[in-house]
This record gives C-alpha cells, structure tokens and sequence, in this order.
C-alpha cells in the first residue's frame, strides 16, 4: 500500500509541475506552414455538386439555425460551409474520373479528420454555457465525437428532443436501455423524459454527469418535497437517494434496489422486529405479517425520506 | 511518509498543487484566429434558407381495449376508451433572424405539451412551455376511509372499531374503490439576450403544481392503516445566468432558486381499531415541509495552452425549512411538554467545488488530474423533544441529529497511445468521506483502474477496463443517540470496508458495411471484508449483444439481447446475538430483448415495427428456513406496428397499432385483501397484469 501510494504522490507531482515545462516544450516545435485556400465562391461551390442527389446531400443544413447569415455566430454568418469543413479549394477542383477529389474536413466516426480535432471545430463556437466543462468530462475525455450525437445536416436533430432523445443515447449505454424495459422505471420509455432531464452530458461537476452538484440535489429538481431538512433525518436518506434507489429501472417497486424488508435488514438489527428473519410463512395462506406484506415495514414507518413531526423520530408520524 | 500522511497529501494537497500548475503555466496572448478570406464573391445564390411560415397539423382517433393504470401509467393511456391525436408544429423564419417555433404534443393525452420559441436569433429569444405529466400507480386499490384527496380521512357512520382486521364488521360494506395517481401540471417560461459580443444572459422560470393521491400508513403502535396521503406540491424554480465565452476563457455564473410548498400539512386519520389506551382515537402525519433552497455557481474554463485545459466549478447553497410544529399528539389524555421551539429553524449550507486540468502533453500522453469538494453543513438546532410514539404512549426524550458530511475525491489518470491502434489508460483516485453523529468519522477508499482501447483490424474495435478499490473505515462506533441500539456487529454498507472490483468488456464488429455487431459485457463486485452483520456482498454482471442491419438502401433493422444479474448476500442476528443467526440471498435477474425494422416501401408508403421483450425473476431467500418465498416475477411483450402513406404532397395518413402484454406476480400484493393481515388495514391492490391493444388512425397535413 505505502508503495502505491508513493507512487501516486509521484505521479501527482509529475502532472502539476512537469505539464508546464513539457508543454512549452512540446509548443515551441510547432512551424509555420502556408495555409490551404478557400474557395472563390463559397457555398456556391459547394452546393454545385452537393445537392440533394449527390452522395453527400447537405441541403438539410438550410433548415437549422447553423445557416442564418443574419447570426454572425453561426457558420453561415462567417465563411458558410467552410466555416466548418475548412478550405476547399483544392477539394472543389476538378479531377480526372476515377481519382478521388482531394480531402476536406468532414465528421463523424469514420472521419479521417481526428475526433479532437472535429471537436475543436464545434467548440471554437459551442464552447460556453453548459459546455464549459467539456474538456476531461468523461464524453470529451473519451474522444466522442459531437456528430456521434447531433445530426447538423437535419430539420430536427433527434437527440435535442425528449422523446427521441434516449434512442441516441442508448446507442452506446446499453445497460440504461434495458433498465428502462424493467417494471418499476422513470418514464423515459414513455417518452415524457429523456437523458437530460438528469445528466448533464456535455460536462458537469458532479460524479456521473449530474445536472446539478450533488446527486441529492438533482433528485429535488422533481421531488423537492424530499429535500427537508427535517427535524429527523433518515441519514442514508439525506446522505445519497442511491443508497436505497437506483435511478435507471429495477424489478421492485420505487425503484428500489432491493424489497424490504431485507433492504431495511442491511442497516437495521436491533432487538425485537428489525432483527427477526422474515420467511414466507408470513404470506397469505399462512400466518400474513404486517412486516412482509403491503408497504412491509413502511406499513408504520411512513415517513421513511424523514419527519417533520415532534413525536416523528421513528418515522412513524 | 507514512500512508496517512500521503493520503492527506493526495486528499488535501491536490488542489493546492494543481493552483500551483495554473499559476506557473505560460499566460499566452488572446488571438484573433479568424483568417482573413475575400469573401465579396461569396453571394450564396444557390442556398435554399429558408424562410416564411410552414406548419403542419396531425389530428386523428385511437382506441384503448381495455383499463389498466399501470399500461398507462406515464401517459394517459389508462382507460378503456377512444382518444383524440393532436400534434402540431408551427415555424417561421425569415431573413434577419427572426424566428418563431411552435409545437403542440398529445393534445388528447393526459401528457400533453406546449412549447413555444422565437426570437431574433443572436440577439434575444423567448420561450414559453406548457407540460402535464400524470402519474398512474393503481386502480385497484380499496379503502373504507372517507375523504380521499383531503388531509383528514374520516370512517363511516356505523363504523365497528374492532381489535383486528378480521373482526371490524363494518369494513367489507365500507370499502370504496381509490385511484392513487399523481399529476404534474408544469409551466416554464424565460429570455436568453445575447446583446454584446462574448456575453449571453438567461433567465428561467419554471412553475408545476403536483395534485393527486399517494400511498402511505399510518399506525396506532402495531396495528396500522394504509392511507391516501393528499398532494398539492407547488414548486417554484429559477435559473439565472450570466456567461461569457471568449476564445481562451469561458465563465458562467449562475443562481439556481427552488421554493417548495406544500399545501397540506397534515393527514388525520380516524383510528379503525379499538384504542390500545383512552384517547388513541386518531393520529396525524406531519406531511412534507415546505421548504428553500438558493444556490450560486460559478463555472471556468480556461485554456492555459493549446495543450492544457482547465475547468473550474464553486457552488454555493443554502437549504432551509422552517414549517411550524404540529403538536407531540392528538391525544389529549397525555400530558407532554411544551415543544422547545415552534418550528425547526432548518439551515444546510452546502459547499461545493470541482478543479479538473486536463492535458495532452504530447499527441499520445494525455495526463489528467481532478479534484472534488462537497460540504453539507447541517446548521439546524439540536433541542429536546419529547416522544409520544404513535398517539399511544409516552418514550424516553430524543435529541434531534442534524447530520452533516464532507465528500472530497482527487483523481489523476493518464493515457499513452502506444501506437495508432492501441491506447491504454490508468488512473488512481482517492475518496474520502466524513460523517459526523453517525457511527463512523470518516471512510477513505482508494481506487486504481486501467484502460485499453484497441483497434483490432479495420472492422473490430475492444475496449477492456479494470478496476479495484479498497474502502477503509475509522472506528466503527454506535452513535449514543440513536436508540434502542444496533447489534454490535452491524456494519452498515454505505459505511462499512470495502472492496470493489470491476471488469467491463466491450467489443464492436464492422461485419460488412451494412452489418455491425456489438458484444458488451460488465461485473462488479463489492465484498464487504469486515461485516458480520448486515450487507456482506453484491455481485451485478451484464451482457449486452446488439446488432445493426443496413438490409438494403430501402429497409434497416435492429435488434439486442440483454442478461443482467443482480445478488447480494446479508446477515442478521436475532436477539443480538453476537454472531449471525440468519442469512438470506437476494437474486435478481432481468432478460430483456428487442427488434426493430424500418423499411421504405415506396415514394408513398413507409413500415416500421418494434418487438419489445423483458423478462425478470426476483429470488428470495432465508438460508436453511422455510418455507420458501416463490419468485418475483414479471413478463413484458410489447409490439408496436407503424405505417405512414403519403396521400398527397401535403397529406399523409399514420396507422399505428400497440400490442402490449403484461404478468407480473409480487408476494407483497397478491392475496393480500384489507383483511389478510389482522394489524394491517391495507389496500388490498394486487400486483399489475394487463393485456391491451391500441390502434390510432390519423392524418398529417402540410400547410
């Protein structure tokens, strides 16, 4: 143990003092190189060969905000479609059939353009608001692409609407997509939630991608009757929901990660009832406990999220 | 150094240090990258904009064979019965950058929606919403409590209070039909200006009311009620924010508000048993507190060379309740104290903060480091409250326990490309959390994982990730206050030691170019080394295979299977027994599938449909005691078929048909009536099961 943690105070001392000296050293290097040429008409240029019959259809582009010339933001207020896709000169002259037009910058997976170096395009105008924490989040630390998710070239881009949002999303979080098949789940599958209802998923400063700082307060965002504070407290409860929740779906009811009473079991052994071990001799037909059946042991402690009452202590009022 | 102190050192120097790379980094000079293009040739004569007004309307009938709150329960589909189709979008544009979207969602549902936007784009925008969500949880469910929906539920004349439920004569003749359902009504609205270059201010209302019914109890010592709790939440939330995005530097500050309040405070209720001691007539639940909370955040990122970038977050709050007391009881035959104070004064100052630098050092060394903060300083009062438990008897005093707790994690992990197609990825992270009146002061894990990403051949991508954490904890020490107390052995599991290990795989296979694979598998393992008692163990593995189709130009499919496996293993003791006397299992396992197919039939006609398949099974399990419980189980089919035929250029008609078949078997709810257990009153409502057919016709027309 004292081994790796020498190491990881090494490690440390390497990221926050070496960075500076190696990154000056790594920038100095860099040479100047005579830019590539833009094309003589723009977009003209382009839409003479990319129409909507073309391999490559970009019409689309002219349905979304990107193309508002009145916006100097957007890409068609600067250099129209090589705002993005960078010079074309040399990828709109004409070649010989049967050679392939010199390469210009396009997105997607498949790109031969880096997925860091696409999302620097993105972000020389998208890099604000919600997206500041971009960079080392863990979609932008993982190199995913801002195409792998938003359509630009489309009317409606799926993934900016609730109901078709989970879809895109599911499209690598397969675990989530089958969680939201299970009986007891938020209503995403429904429709009438999506993703980002909950994650922020261009960045955040909470673990997992959360809206808010804390998972608690992104619970209250929608149950807000559960932030208190109480006069007495349920300490997992004010600690992290996740301690008996899980947020995606589960086979028992409130989306609870386990039934009670065995999830109450786990934290609970005091003399008398929290203790005895419960069998299904307490289920109809034999002798129907009270502890087993209906809300089990919330069929008296009601008030399991924490009371406001004076005489509340047990959660009972 | 000892492990301690470099533990302190991770724990607390982190932030220190990575400041101290900040400042020592080489501040670079703001620079105008825009090259400089003649674009006087540049007229765009050929782009479509688009501009004016374009709309379109979608109005038809549906059809629901049959009731079941549970089919409907996100959505308003919940009643046997016919429904009207309303959908509707609206937009306008036009050439200096004004704009107007409207859409209208499931205008005959009970999850209907508005939303409206316009403004001048770049400069200003305005938006205005309008949502309803209901929430259906069951229409099975039986009472013989008057006043459903009201914060006091009375009995009915001639009402025979009786030692059990078997006894009380009065109750089949009582019992009423109750829905417990919930429904969020929700308007939103707000202005983001952009009125000088780098700066974007927004503003964001949003107010939703909650109305409707919830399950909840209410017990007279052992012997309880199920009971319809009224809701009627109104929650007001803000966001404000000032951001600036220039090219180096990009900052946002933030107010985030939240009002709740409830509208009923109270839920009375007539005790139907006979009364353990004079005066038990009827109790009270204090119901959720109205309450607040503000917050400030400040968010930065900072380019501190085209090779590093840091991000930065503080957040500031402050949660408070301060709803009067309702009295220790309704019983007047015990005699109590006066309440220390008339309300709770609640304050929790929360603190949060969040540094992250990320580099690339190189073009194939990225290192990384991070560092978290989170406070919740728990400032209510303690006072001395007397106890009446359940209107029945007086107990010993109590001290209320505000709790507060500390959560900081430094993180650093680096990546080297090895060569173009391998990459491998490892990090340390240290966690420590401090609790205090709880049993343990403070718990310190640390987590070490790695990564490999590779590229096998052109047509087969395989990520492998790895990762072991050991949690430690500090003395192990019951909290005097919270009585009667836990066996000595209890180690509760969000604070006990621990060790986790984690193994994913996942690969992804171009077959052809019209055929991907994909493989994806998980398991995760929480050994809990030193409990005796309580949470001993959870395993959870999954696999994932899902594959895309492109079967012609025309025609695409999907499909994926999906086993997931959740076990945990536990103890207990009985009579506090110094070692456990039982044991008990938990597995959970879920198989989930579905297809889906699209086709384009012609220039007039397009086909989809969807197969949705889950299966689960719940095992419980007292080890060596019987009988045993049977299993929880629940089957999900779900078949949706959709065609849309173009009539015309601007009319088409959609025909959709959902198929869908439910059985689910829960011991906590089937058989159990209002008088299956003798101290429980319950509702009586039975696990969900359904079988539901639903056709909509309707017609799409372009203006």
């Amino acid at each position: 143990m004292k081994k790796k943690n020498c190491l990881a105070a090494g490690w440390l001392v390497v990221v926050c003092f070496a960075f500076p000296l190696a990154v000056r050293a790594a920038e100095s290097g860099t040479g100047d190189q005579a830019p590539p040429a833009y094309t003589e008409r723009g977009a003209d240029t382009c839409l003479k060969c990319h129409d909507e019959d073309s391999k490559f259809p970009v019409l689309s582009i002219f349905k979304t905000k990107h193309a508002q010339p009145a916006d100097k933001r957007t890409p068609f207020g600067k250099l129209q479609c090589e705002s993005c896709h960078g010079p074309g000169a040399e990828h709109a002259k004409e070649v010989p059939e049967g050679q392939k037009q010199a390469p210009i910058i396009k997105f997607g997976v498949n790109s031969w353009v880096p997925v860091e170096k696409q999302n620097q395009i993105c972000l020389g105008c998208h890099e604000n608001e919600t997206r500041i924490a971009w960079q080392g989040s863990p979609h932008g630390g993982n190199n995913v692409a801002c195409v792998s998710c938003h359509t630009i070239h489309a009317t409606h881009d799926a993934v900016l609407a609730t109901g078709s949002q989970p879809d895109v999303c599911f499209t690598c979080h397969k675990r989530e997509r089958a969680d939201f098949d299970k009986p007891s789940v938020h209503p995403v599958r429904f429709g009438q939630m999506a993703c980002n209802s909950c994650h922020e998923v261009h960045g955040a400063i909470a673990a997992k991608l959360l809206i808010k700082p804390t998972l608690n307060e992104t619970c209250y965002t929608c149950h807000a009757e559960k932030r208190g504070p109480f006069l007495w407290e349920h300490a997992p409860v004010a600690e992290n929901c996740t301690n008996c929740h899980t947020p995606h779906g589960s086979i028992h009811s409130a989306l609870l990660v386990k039934r009670a009473p065995l999830l109450c079991q786990q934290c609970h052994s005091q003399l008398g009832h929290p203790s005895v071990a419960r069998t299904a001799g307490g289920l109809p037909g034999g002798n129907p406990s009270g502890f087993l059946l209906a809300g089990s042991c919330v069929n008296c402690h009601s008030q399991i999220h924490g009371s406001n009452d004076p005489s509340g202590v047990k959660l009972m009022r | 150094m000892n492990g301690n102190e470099i533990r302190v050192l991770v724990g607390r120097g982190i932030p220190v240090l990575l400041a101290a790379a900040v400042l020592s980094l080489p501040m670079r000079a703001e620079a105008d990258d825009a090259p400089a293009v003649d674009t006087s040739r540049w007229v765009c004569k050929f782009c479509p904009f688009d501009e004016g007004f374009s709309a379109s309307a979608e109005l038809g009938a549906g059809y629901v064979s049959d009731d079941s709150s549970k089919f409907g329960e996100y959505t308003g589909l919940n009643q046997q019965g016919g429904f009207g189709v309303g959908n509707a979008e609206a937009r306008y544009r036009s050439k200096d950058g004004t704009w107007l979207d409207a859409t209208l969602t499931d205008l005959g549902l009970d999850s209907r929606s508005l939303k409206l936007e316009g403004g001048k784009q770049g400069t200003y925008k305005l938006f205005l919403g309008y949502k309803e969500l209901p929430h259906y949880i069951t229409d099975s469910a039986v009472s013989p409590f008057l006043g459903v929906g009201t914060g006091s539920l009375t009995l009915p004349a001639g009402w025979v209070a009786a030692g059990s439920t078997g006894t009380m004569t009065a109750l089949a003749a009582s019992l009423h039909g109750i829905d417990l359902e919930t429904k969020r009504r929700s308007v939103d609205f707000g202005a983001a200006l952009t009125p000088i270059v780098h700066w974007e201010f927004a503003v964001k209302f949003r107010h939703e009311e909650k109305t409707g019914t919830l399950g909840s109890a209410g017990a007279f010592e052992f012997n309880s009620s199920q009971l319809a709790m009224p809701v009627d939440y109104d929650t007001n939330q803000i966001d404000a924010s000032a951001a600036y995005s220039g090219s180096r530097l990009q900052a946002r500050f933030a107010y985030y508000g939240s009002i709740f309040s409830n509208n009923e405070d109270t839920l009375t209720w007539a005790n139907p048993y006979l009364p353990l001691v004079a005066g038990a007539t009827s109790g009270q639940l204090a119901l959720a507190p109205s309450n607040k909370f503000h917050q400030l955040v400040v968010s930065a990122g900072f380019e501190l060379s085209k090779r590093v970038h840091a991000t930065a977050d503080v957040a500031v709050g402050r949660m408070t309740q301060d709803e009067a007391f309702l009295p220790y009881t309704l019983n007047a035959n015990l005699t109590t104290t006066p309440l220390p104070r008339g309300s709770l004064d609640g304050r929790v100052n929360t603190l949060t903060g969040n540094l992250r630098i990320t580099s690339a050092l190189t073009d194939k060394l990225r290192l990384n480091g991070a560092y978290t903060y989170d406070d919740r300083d728990n400032r209510t009062p303690q006072s001395v409250y007397d106890w009446i438990t359940t209107d029945t008897s007086a107990a010993l005093p109590r001290t209320n326990l505000p709790y507060s707790s500390t959560h900081s994690v430094a993180k650093v992990d680096g990546g080297y490309a090895l060569t173009r197609d391998l990459r491998v990825d490892a990090g340390y992270t240290y966690d420590e959390y401090k609790r205090d009146l709880q049993e343990i002061d403070r718990t310190q894990e640390n987590i070490y994982w790695g990564k490999a990403t590779a590229r096998i051949n052109d047509r087969t991508d395989l990520t492998l990730k790895g990762s072991h954490g050991e949690r430690t904890v500090s003395d192990y020490t019951a909290n005097p206050e919270i009585l009667p107390p836990e066996n000595p052995l209890m180690r509760k599991y969000n604070m006990a030691d621990r060790d986790r290990d984690t193994a994913e795989l996942r690969i992804d296979v171009t077959l052809t170019e019209r055929i991907g694979i994909g493989l994806a598998g998980s398991f995760a393992w929480d050994n809990y080394r030193k409990s005796v008692i309580g949470l001993l163990d959870g395993r959870d593995s999954t696999v994932t295979v899902d594959a895309s189709f492109a079967l012609s130009d025309d025609t695409s499919a999907t499909c994926y299977l999906n086993h997931e496996q959740i076990k945990s293993d536990q103890a207990n003791a009985e009579l506090l027994a110094t070692s456990p006397t039982w044991f008990a299992n938990n597995d959970d396992s879920i198989d989930t599938g579905g297809v889906g197919i699209k086709h384009h039939a012609s220039d007039k006609l397009d086909l989809g449909a969807n197969y949705t398949v889950s299966r689960s099974t719940g095992k419980i399990s007292i080890v060596g005691r019987t009988p045993a419980f049977p299993d929880l189980s629940s089957r999900l089919d779900s078949v949706k078929l959709y065609a849309t035929y173009r009539l015309k250029q601007k009319l088409s008609l959609h025909l959709a048909y959902w198929y869908e078949n439910y059985r689910s078997e829960d011991w906590m709810l089937d058989g159990v009536t209002p008088t299956t257990i003798g101290n429980v009153l319950s509702f009586g409502q039975g696990s969900p099961s359904y079988h539901i057919n639903v056709i909509t016709l309707s017609g799409r027309y372009q203006f």
